[in-house]
């Protein structure tokens, strides 16, 4: 007992000096959420609209106005532009989501009963150019009932809306909206985006701290320190144990760290039932070692273990969704074969805190997976281990 | 002379054994045409927007005809739908969005009553705050109307013939946006193809980089004084190996993405590889600058992964850099990969060279500067 724990004890030690690998294993998992989180965040990103209005005519006040206006700040920020000229180039470097602009001539060719026209400029992303021009329309569609008025009844027409002087009703909308389920939404499901790609990487980061347990079991063989165990008067077996143990711990410390991390810096909700989300990260773990040892006893040196492991994971994790989320729509039941899917799902069932069916369902899966690849890695432990093996 | 040999053997064993040719010209050309196949799939998704027009009088038509409109609107008009129908549609994920148009919308509408159209959605997104926006103002553009011609009757009562002439001269609008058509690239908005094979050339140099480093840790290039060679010859055999490594790289994997899978960006084969060869001088002077951060080659691969993803990431690689945060997007400005992006995406809206000529500057910059601080590395004279 006390053996396996002094071996287990040295290895955390020497991870600790590794610094570069602490940092791939804690640090590079923490950005990764941060960035993709963010990327992805469901939050409405109002379209960036590049503005320049040129005219100085009666329509100046009214097109200042509407641009101003709050009900349409949810989606639209103004930027205003010097020319038409840079309203152009706004959008081709991107500064800008869409352009207009408004010539000087509109008012003078309104009020003379020609035709009027803005020009407006769309950009690269079709959902932005479409609320701008959604919102084009509804200050066109003012301007062109304003004007049927007149042409219908004369100019001394009696305005609708007496205030601003417009035949538009203001003020009350002829239109219901029904948003049936705030929370839920398409591709991340009841999560949020943070929480969604914070055990995403989790995940992938434990299932790579597993790759640690067999990467040092190969290096002490290759470099022959392992063998020197046999010389002392205690189990090898046990020496070996501490050394996976080892791994394990700093697998555990990992998970904790993150864990911890993006609950308080980046607001992740984690659920209440941290026990099982502990079980959920040994149980990954644990298949991580499993299959890293299977595949170094294949494998025989650490490069390509650490080769064949990597796209292994880095394949799992973008079946499940890791890279590119709703992908499971596309490839179909091709994620249940991964380790990475159980154990998100089971986390992402603990973040929505009611079901405890799914929950129980996901991780008895992950169990199953994990005794599996476990009792195959002790059978093809020798070979990893042993010299001649 | 001497350092072409260098060079060559460089090349040997990057992709000279079978792994470095699975790994390094393979694997990318599999997993660029693997998402070359899933993008081509995923294109053209339209919104589908049940609507179901009850309405008995012809002011709901006019409602649900303002949909059609737009062209990303997958608009599909059956009556058949119940109300109940209609939401059951949405949250089942059979409907985007569903419109509801009651069978007295058009006489509330008259009698200056209060009917309103119905719009469900699951949760509120830009796509659909822009179809609530135009059914509002199509909505209020007839109660306007409606309102404007009760008014002109004589003690409220409607004048139809009024109606008819408002809503006539509206169909024909005097003020309109009129779009001017602007050449717009398609890769900074979808950049997957490209972004990778930027990060499979930035992983490429690394390695190539990570043997350099192998050397001189081993003593191996010290002893190539041994032969009558300068260190300059020893400096520019690696550096040119490196760059023939990824030159190499990038015409086996592109050349078989354009003409075997078919991939086109929208730019000519050989502009792209301007472009490309200008950021493989970038990620040479990056890799290099990395390398002599670090002590031995095994710290520089993990240091690779620690720059390598998080860079692509944050100069919009793999989704579009307007997604992110604004501070980040500055921060993408430090990034090589950015401005090869930039290039391509504006080759692609029928650019010249000399519209970029900004871009592979900045680019050639990178290199220069990161090759400098680099440069120790590749020296086989200094040691740590």
């Amino acid at each position: 007992m006390r053996l396996w724990w002094t071996t287990a004890c040295y290895e955390l030690i020497k991870y600790s000096r590794m610094r570069s690998v602490l940092i791939i294993l804690i640090a590079l998992p923490l950005v990764l959420i941060l960035l993709l989180g963010s990327a992805f965040d469901t939050h409405i990103k109002p379209a960036k609209v590049a503005l320049h209005v040129a005219d100085r005519g009666q329509m100046r006040e009214s097109i200042d106005l509407f641009w101003k206006d709050e009900a349409i700040t949810p989606y639209i920020h103004v930027l205003v532009a010097d020319s038409e000229k840079e309203v152009q180039d706004w959008v081709s470097e991107g500064i800008a989501d869409y352009g207009i602009y408004v010539p000087e001539s509109f008012s003078e060719k309104l009020l003379a009963g020609e035709m009027a026209k803005w020009h407006t400029f769309s950009g690269r992303y079709g959902e932005k150019n479409m609320v701008a021009e959604a919102v084009v329309d509804r200050y066109m569609a003012n301007v062109n009932l304003n004007l049927a008025a007149v042409a219908t009844f004369g100019p001394n027409y009696k305005p609708v809306n007496e205030k601003s002087g417009s035949a538009m009703v203001s003020g009350e909308s002829f239109l219901t909206i029904g948003t049936l389920d705030a929370g839920d939404n398409q591709v991340f499901g009841k999560a949020t985006s943070m929480q969604y790609y914070s055990v995403a990487y989790l995940i992938m980061f434990l299932l790579y701290g597993g790759m640690s347990a067999a990467l040092a079991l190969l290096d002490q063989k290759e470099n022959g320190t392992l063998q020197r165990l046999y010389a002392i008067p205690v189990s090898f077996r046990i020496s070996v144990f501490g050394i996976i143990v080892g791994s394990v711990l700093l697998a555990a410390l990992q998970a904790i760290i993150i864990i911890a991390f993006t609950a308080s810096v980046y607001g992740v909700e984690w659920g209440r039932h941290f026990g099982w989300i502990m079980l959920i990260c040994l149980l990954t773990v644990a298949a991580g070692v499993g299959l890293a040892i299977t595949i170094a006893s294949f494998a025989g040196t650490s490069k390509t273990t650490q080769t064949l492991f990597s796209i292994l994971i880095f394949t799992m994790t973008f079946l499940s969704g890791g890279m590119i989320a709703g992908i499971e729509s596309m490839i179909g039941d091709v994620s249940k074969w991964t380790i990475n899917y159980w154990a998100n799902s089971g986390l992402r069932a603990i973040m929505s805190g009611n079901d405890s069916l799914a929950i129980w369902n996901n991780i008895g899966m992950l169990a199953l997976i994990s005794i599996i690849l476990t009792i195959i890695g002790i059978i093809r432990l020798p070979k990893v281990v042993k010299q001649h093996g | 002379m001497a350092s072409l040999h260098i060079a060559l053997h460089l090349i040997r064993r990057t992709m000279g054994s079978r792994r470095g040719l699975i790994m390094n010209v393979l694997l990318p050309t599999i997993i660029l045409s693997i998402m070359a196949g899933l993008f081509s799939n995923m294109q053209d998704k339209r919104a589908v927007i049940l609507v179901s027009n009850a309405d008995k009088g012809d002011l709901g038509s006019y409602l649900a005809a303002s949909m059609t409109k737009e062209s990303l609107y997958d608009v599909r008009l059956d009556p058949a739908f119940s109300e109940q129908a209609l939401k059951a549609a949405v949250l089942n994920g059979e409907a985007d969005a569903a419109v509801y148009i009651s069978s007295d919308f058009t006489s509330a509408l008259l009698a200056g009553e209060q009917s309103k159209a119905v719009l469900y959605r699951k949760n509120e997104q830009l796509w659909n705050a822009s179809l609530a926006t135009l059914l509002m103002t199509e909505a209020n553009k007839l109660a306007s109307t409606a309102e404007l011609a009760r008014s002109a009757g004589n003690g409220g009562e409607m004048d139809v013939r009024k109606l008819h002439a408002l809503l006539d001269a509206q169909a024909i609008p005097k003020a309109t946006a009129e779009n001017v058509g602007m050449k717009l690239g398609k890769i900074v908005s979808n950049p997957m193809m490209i972004g990778l094979i930027l990060m499979f050339v930035m992983l490429l140099v690394s390695q190539s980089i990570g043997f350099v480093m192998e050397d001189r840790e081993h003593r191996t290039m010290a002893r190539m004084f041994t032969a009558p060679l300068r260190a300059i010859d020893i400096a520019l055999g690696n550096f040119i190996g490196s760059l023939l490594v990824g030159t190499l790289q990038l015409i086996i994997v592109l050349s078989m993405t354009f003409f075997v899978f078919g991939y086109s960006p929208g730019t000519s084969f050989g502009s792209m590889l301007l472009v490309l060869e200008c950021f493989l001088f970038a990620a040479v002077g990056l890799a290099s600058a990395a390398a002599g951060l670090v002590r031995n080659s095994a710290h520089l691969s993990n240091l690779n992964n620690i720059i390598i993803t998080p860079s692509c990431l944050i100069s919009g690689c793999f989704f579009p850099l307007s997604m992110l945060p604004d501070f980040i997007q500055k921060l993408a400005n430090f990034t090589p990969q950015k401005w090869a992006i930039q290039a391509i995406d504006r080759l692609g809206a029928d650019g010249t060279i000399s519209d970029i000529k900004l871009q592979l500057l900045i680019l050639l910059l990178f290199a220069a500067v990161l090759i400098a601080f680099g440069s120790a590395v590749l020296k086989p004279n200094q040691t740590h």
